[in-house]
């Protein structure tokens, strides 16, 4: 197995063991109340984070000392990554969330579909487009005409 | 027989054309807000009650009987399709069924679930008539040291969902409790992790984590190292129906799954989650083919699925005896029959026979209808994975997010989804386990309030824990249930040897 | 101004001179409002926004009624979003409630009551505190004895900690000597699962809105011990707390606020068109079709009403220890 993914992994598992110092310092933080139980709102939060901390050190050892165990065979998926793909896929969803609120739900809907499409290799731009809003469309249906729920209709609010 | 008579003149009731036709309407409606993420038959309901007020009260609410088992098993369909579980109660149908879509085997996956919901729904339905009131008095004697003692037993078997590493399913486990961890404690009011972000008081939603740990990681990390490999990895040959052999290891799950389900859907705080995640470790430590967990295993599918529909029903035993509503759907369906000024309780029975037993009636009948409605749509549903990855792949994503922030009107859920999606990612790409996480985000917070909750009634006193006979029971099973297999591997290695 | 947005604004106010003329109504004064529900939809809020929507409508008080769902954090995020995204907007109104003010000095909200408009208190429900019937609590006084002589030993099952449940506990609890502090409460999502805890004995008491038991009272198999109420209501054969000696009476109202900003004249012009909806017979079908009791107080008597019971609650909510100091 590559070094490279004995970094990740390195990585992946002190990030775990953020989390977990994270938890515990954290949970200092909350008002501990008086009750009954005698188990109060620290209690758990601070076996979690023993937990989280622990599992983050082991993996740490284990992917420093030759890598994680029990690891599924490769095959060399992981070789050559897509990080352009990963990129318009993430850019799809973050421009949904940013444009939802003033282009509206089809129009946000709609430029999510044509950027993952897109990510995934498709040249098709218009037709992807169309087919992205009309099924956003349907969906935007189903919510406003048939549950009555308001969704932002944005700039196309005159329909 | 009084129940027996009274049922057939329920299905008097339930065949006329017009409640037949409410019965088509609500199985209908429910499998389209069941798809989405986020929308459920709770919400759906509530928001059609003001919409039901003119037609008459039988009609409404068999049609909201309907709605609640159509989102069931609309949610199942887009779990196994699209791993983008619509309900949380199908979050562990995805695991299985999404595996079982991927090695070309959708259409048995697809079927085995909507044959289970029916022989679930209709078992459930017949046990519903005939012990009800002696299973509220049961269900009633469940207090918080009870329920600690079943999420103690839940625990136990969690080991069925762990993966190849023990240590790193541990770590998702935990990954999961601290997720359930964040937003007000609800014994003290306090907040907890929320890094001061009011969206995060209410925590965070089991179906917004799945969905982002299922589908949005999955579609990063397909486009990140799988797309420009192999241009298809899903297989579409295979066949619509389950063939005998699939019929053979479905019908005890089915069995299995309806007799988890239906005890949990009774308790007042029992749900439709546990049981699912149950069964499904049953059914893995019970079958003969252990090598295809993991890969789509039928009986993985067809347990998890059977029990969430029987749990269903189940959830109307404490509503119609009692007045009880343990759901947020049940809760919806009490305010629906308060609407039309009927009060659901012992009294109900005797005031409203045709109403009840009519519904009751059509339980059955909307069981008949989801399966002749969805069985023929089968080779359909299949056809969608057909459909070019990059449009398959962009429309799970609009699945994943319209649902997600249609409920709150929030940008903030998108983001939650999106930062979800990514540790999702990572997860896949380092093979540590999604499913730990989940079982932990709904067993933390059970856990943690029951036992809390507990000690507060007992001030302190951690012996009720023991003293109470239903709840040592249940932790002596739990103990069992740890300590009998290794001891019992020990002295049959012993055996072996000694045969030597 | 966009070509496309220029076309809308053109179709809508067509749209709306066609209503307008349709009708035919002098008193459209308002021909667009809007109303935010600061929960999710099915509660009790949302129930609150759509009836007053189908009320405008069908007394033709309001050209449009358009209802949107902000939900989350007991009503503080639509809060914050109301005070600053509507603030000076004439045609606005915000349902909130008792629920409100308990988040709001519970979760330490930056946005508060003060921050709006007081229009009009419509509704309420009175909370009721029971017992099993197979308690051996047969009356108020015996549970506030037992309260007083051990308060750890009654364990009061309720809604979510904070609530009103729990704040109507803590009340009871100072109103007979007790400290609010020590009252033993029990928290539970939702009134099914308490009434589950209630009905199975594994609590003392327990304490909800009236309609929430009303079944259960009826049919015998929970004992009503006492209501909020200040006097007695027609109907419901359950003493008040105050005829018990226990000065505390308590409602868990519903209204509905304009946004910060507005002038005198928009919001008497807000004022009187709740006034007339709750005067429509669809407003009052939907009161007794929800058993919701009508404690309509428009305006100046709604904000002095609202100022004291903020300050009430807020106090009662620190004294149980759920805030600090």
């Amino acid at each position: 197995m590559s070094a490279r993914t004995h970094l990740g992994e390195a990585a992946v598992s002190l990030g775990l063991l953020a989390i977990g110092a994270f938890v515990l310092i954290d949970t200092g933080s909350i008002p501990a109340a008086q009750t009954y139980s005698g188990v109060g709102p620290r209690f758990f939060p601070y076996l979690v984070g023993v937990g989280l901390a622990v599992c983050g050190a082991l993996l740490a050892w284990r992917a420093l000392a030759g890598g994680w165990r029990a690891m599924p065979p490769d095959e060399g998926v992981h070789d050559r990554p897509d990080w352009r793909a990963f990129a318009l896929v993430s850019a799809g969803v973050v421009v949904q969330m940013l444009a939802i609120g003033h282009a509206g739900f089809i129009i946000a809907g709609a430029l999510l579909f044509v950027l993952v499409a897109r990510g995934f290799g498709s040249r098709r731009l218009i037709l992807d487009g169309v087919i992205g809003v009309v099924l956003v469309s349907v969906a935007y249906l189903v919510f406003t005409r048939l549950l009555a729920l308001s969704l932002p209709a944005g700039w196309l609010s005159f329909l | 027989m009084d129940a027996l008579h009274a049922l057939l003149e329920g299905f008097g009731v339930a065949l006329s054309l017009s409640n037949l036709m409410w019965g088509f309407v609500g199985v209908t409606l429910g499998t389209a807000v069941g798809v989405l993420p986020g929308v459920g038959p709770a919400l759906s309901i509530a928001l059609l009650l003001p919409a039901t007020s003119k037609i008459d009260p039988t009609g409404a609410l068999i049609m909201f009987a309907g709605i609640y088992y159509g989102a069931m098993f609309g949610g199942s369909t887009t779990s196994i399709l699209l791993n983008t579980p619509g309900e949380s109660a199908t979050i562990i149908t995805a695991m299985e069924g999404n595996l079982m879509a991927k090695a070309g085997r959708a259409g048995p996956a697809l079927a085995t679930s909507a044959i289970g919901s029916f022989v679930a729904g209709t078992l459930a339905t017949i046990a519903l008539t005939l012990v009800s009131p002696i299973v509220v008095d049961v269900a009633l004697k469940f207090g918080p040291a009870e329920y600690f003692a079943v999420m103690v037993l839940a625990f136990t078997t969690v080991s069925a969902v762990l993966g190849a590493s023990p240590l790193r399913g541990v770590a998702a486990l935990f990954f999961g409790l601290y997720l359930g961890l964040m937003g007000i404690d609800t014994q003290t009011g306090q907040a907890r992790f929320t890094f001061g972000i009011p969206e995060l008081l209410d925590g965070v939603d089991v179906v917004v984590v799945a969905v982002g740990l299922f589908a949005v990681g999955e579609t990063l990390y397909v486009a990140t190292y799988l797309n420009r490999i192999a241009d298809r990895m899903e297989n579409f040959g295979g066949k619509v129906m389950m063939s005998a052999q699939d019929w053979a290891r479905s019908w005890k799950p089915w069995l299995r799954g309806t007799a988890l389900g239906f005890p949990f859907g009774t308790l007042p705080a029992g749900g439709a989650e546990i049981p699912t995640f149950l069964s499904y470790a049953i059914e893995r430590k019970l079958t003969r083919h252990p090598e295809e967990f993991g890969k789509g295993a039928i009986e993985g599918v067809a347990g998890p699925e059977a029990a969430n529909n029987a749990s269903a029903t189940g959830t109307l035993v404490p509503l119609l005896t009692l007045g009880l509503p343990t759901t947020a759907t049940a809760a919806i369906i009490l305010a629906a029959f308060q609407q039309y000024g009927l009060q659901p309780g012992p009294l109900l029975f005797e005031t409203q026979p045709e109403l009840v037993w009519g519904l009751i009636a059509s339980m059955y009948v909307g069981n008949v209808i989801l399966l002749i409605l969805n069985l023929p749509l089968v080779g359909l549903w299949v056809k969608l994975l057909a459909i070019p990855r990059p449009l398959l792949y962009a429309g799970i994503l609009i699945f994943a997010t319209l649902g997600a922030y249609g409920l709150r009107n929030s940008w903030f859920d998108l983001l939650l989804l999106y930062v979800i999606g990514l540790a999702g990612f990572l997860m896949r790409r380092y093979d540590v386990p999604v499913a730990p996480v989940i079982v932990g985000m709904i067993l933390g917070p059970l856990a943690e309030s029951q036992f809390r909750r507990a000690l507060a009634i007992s001030q302190g006193d951690l012996s009720v824990f023991i003293t109470q006979p239903i709840a040592a029971g249940i932790l002596l099973v739990a103990a069992l249930t740890v300590l009998v297999p290794p001891v019992w591997r020990r002295v049959a290695a012993r055996r072996a040897a000694r045969q030597r | 101004m966009h070509p496309l947005r220029l076309f809308g604004a053109a179709s809508r106010l067509g749209l709306v001179a066609a209503t307008a003329a349709l009708l035919a109504s002098p008193a459209l004064a308002i021909d667009n409002l809007k109303i935010l529900v600061p929960a999710n939809p099915g509660g009790g809020w949302d129930q609150t926004g759509r009836a007053l929507q189908a009320a405008m409508h069908e007394g033709k008080l309001v050209g449009k009624v358009q209802v949107d769902n902000k939900g989350g954090a007991g009503g503080t995020i639509g809060l914050a979003q109301f005070v600053n995204a509507q603030k000076g907007d004439p045609h606005a109104l915000m349902v909130g409630g008792m629920v409100m003010t308990g988040a709001i000095a519970a979760n330490k909200s930056p946005v508060t009551l003060a921050q709006v408009t007081p229009i009009a208190r419509l509704t309420g429900e009175y909370e009721v505190v029971v017992v099993p019937a197979a308690s051996k609590i047969k009356s108020m006084q015996e549970l506030v004895a037992q309260l007083k002589a051990n308060p750890g030993s009654v364990s009061w099952g309720g809604g979510s900690a904070g609530g009103t449940d729990h704040i109507l506990a803590a009340m009871i609890a100072q109103a007979v000597g007790a400290d609010p502090a020590k009252v033993n409460y029990i928290a539970y999502s939702g009134g099914g699962e308490a009434l589950a805890a209630i009905l199975g004995g594994h609590v003392t008491a327990g304490v909800s809105g009236y309609g929430e038991f009303a079944g259960q009272i009826k049919s015998g198999k929970l004992r009503a011990l006492a209501i909020s109420s200040p006097k007695r209501l027609p109907g419901i054969d359950v003493p008040t707390l105050k005829e018990q000696g226990i000065d505390v009476d308590l409602a868990n109202w519903r209204g509905v606020f304009a946004p910060p900003g507005i002038t005198d004249a928009q919001r008497k012009e807000l004022v009187d068109l709740v006034a007339a909806t709750v005067k429509t017979p669809a407003w009052q079908a939907t009161l007794k079709k929800n058993e919701w009791e009508d404690l309509f107080e428009g305006g100046d008597a709604f904000k002095t009403f609202l100022d004291k019971d903020i300050e009430r609650v807020t106090k009662i909510i620190e004294s149980v220890g759920l805030v600090k100091k």
